[in-house]
């Protein structure tokens, strides 16, 4: 990046925005949105974007794993994968993307593109399909990223108490279990205030927050 | 999706890129202007630019341009080396947080 002089910036900034000059640098802070294919991942981020949801294809490359191909084991591939996210303005240099990852397991490799430097996740999950959820849950708890339990309630004919799904899940009691219609504005933020909360008492308390203190 | 039916934009990806085929920083890194774009800057570039008046991350500015995420990530490396944008990769994991930016998040989220 060339060098810029003072004066130069400060005339670039004026001629942008008033109030640029005061304001921080911008930061974008990333939630990511976890969970089986069709648990509603899109429709949650739909209902908290600020915009409708945005989606960009992205190369991704990775080591070919795929179990009907061993011999090329070694080899890299590349695969363009479609990324839905939406954006929650904070403040002028503050802004939350939420991104859905991809459902199928075969896109798995791309999640460390998504989940690196992400603030935490929600996992949702659908009762009727419990076990498509068991892939995101391993993939955070390994990494110590925080992340919510999401519970989206379809058919509310199907529910369970939270203690049977904890248990169903494996999931440690500092790992909260809440219950959201993703199509409903208010209740989806209910899921992410419940994770913003999360991350708050673990400031409140010191313990870093990939290293939940184990009840 | 204001360039949808502009010809130019349908160019060959290595085309706009002048055959640069690799950059990378991160697709949450945030981009942001520091000028206006003036008529030295054509096409996909100024398109760039105006995008980013308010600071955006490289994957907003991709899908709201309708250009593929490597194209976009080149384009932004070129024009930052240029002096018409800046990128920002400064860390935001849950650790780097204060209390206070926290706080203010979730009042944010409280009024969506």
């Amino acid at each position: 990046m060339p060098h810029h002089s003072p004066e130069t910036q400060q005339r670039n900034r004026l001629s942008m925005s008033p109030n640029a000059a005061s304001s921080p640098a911008p930061r974008a802070l990333k939630v990511v949105i976890a969970g089986g294919f069709g648990v509603g991942k899109t429709s949650i981020v739909g209902s908290l974007s600020e915009v409708p949801p945005l989606r960009t294809e992205a190369k991704m490359t990775s080591a070919s794993i795929g179990i009907d191909d061993t011999s090329k084991i070694n080899q890299k591939t590349t695969t363009t994968v479609a990324m839905d996210f939406g954006r929650i303005t904070i403040d002028r240099s503050l802004i939350m993307y939420l991104f859905g990852t991809p459902g199928q397991d075969r896109f798995g490799f791309m999640w460390d593109d998504l989940v690196n430097g992400a603030i935490g996740a929600l996992v949702l999950v659908d009762l009727r399909r419990i076990d498509d959820c068991f892939d995101a849950v391993d993939y955070f708890e390994n990494r110590s990223i925080p992340f919510v339990v999401a519970m989206n309630v379809f058919d509310p004919a199907v529910q369970y108490p939270e203690a049977v799904v904890r248990d169903a899940l494996s999931i440690s009691d500092h790992v909260p279990i809440v219950s959201i219609d993703a199509r409903d504005r208010e209740s989806a933020k209910g899921g992410l205030l419940t994770l913003l909360n999360v991350l708050v008492s673990r400031k409140q308390t010191g313990a870093p927050v990939g290293d939940p203190a184990r009840v | 999706m204001a360039y949808e039916d502009d010809e130019r934009l349908k160019a060959r990806p290595y085309f706009i890129t002048a055959g640069k085929t690799h950059s990378n920083f991160p697709l949450e890194a945030m981009v942001v202007a520091r000028q206006a774009p003036t008529s030295a800057l054509r096409h996909e570039r100024r398109a760039v630019v105006e995008e980013v008046a308010n600071p955006k991350a490289l994957v907003e500015v991709a899908a709201q341009l309708g250009l593929p995420l490597g194209v976009v990530r080149i384009l932004i490396e070129e024009l930052a080396s240029d002096g018409w944008v800046d990128i920002h990769t400064e860390s935001s994991t849950a650790d780097d947080l204060d209390i206070d930016t926290l706080l203010r998040v979730i009042d944010a989220v409280k009024h969506l």
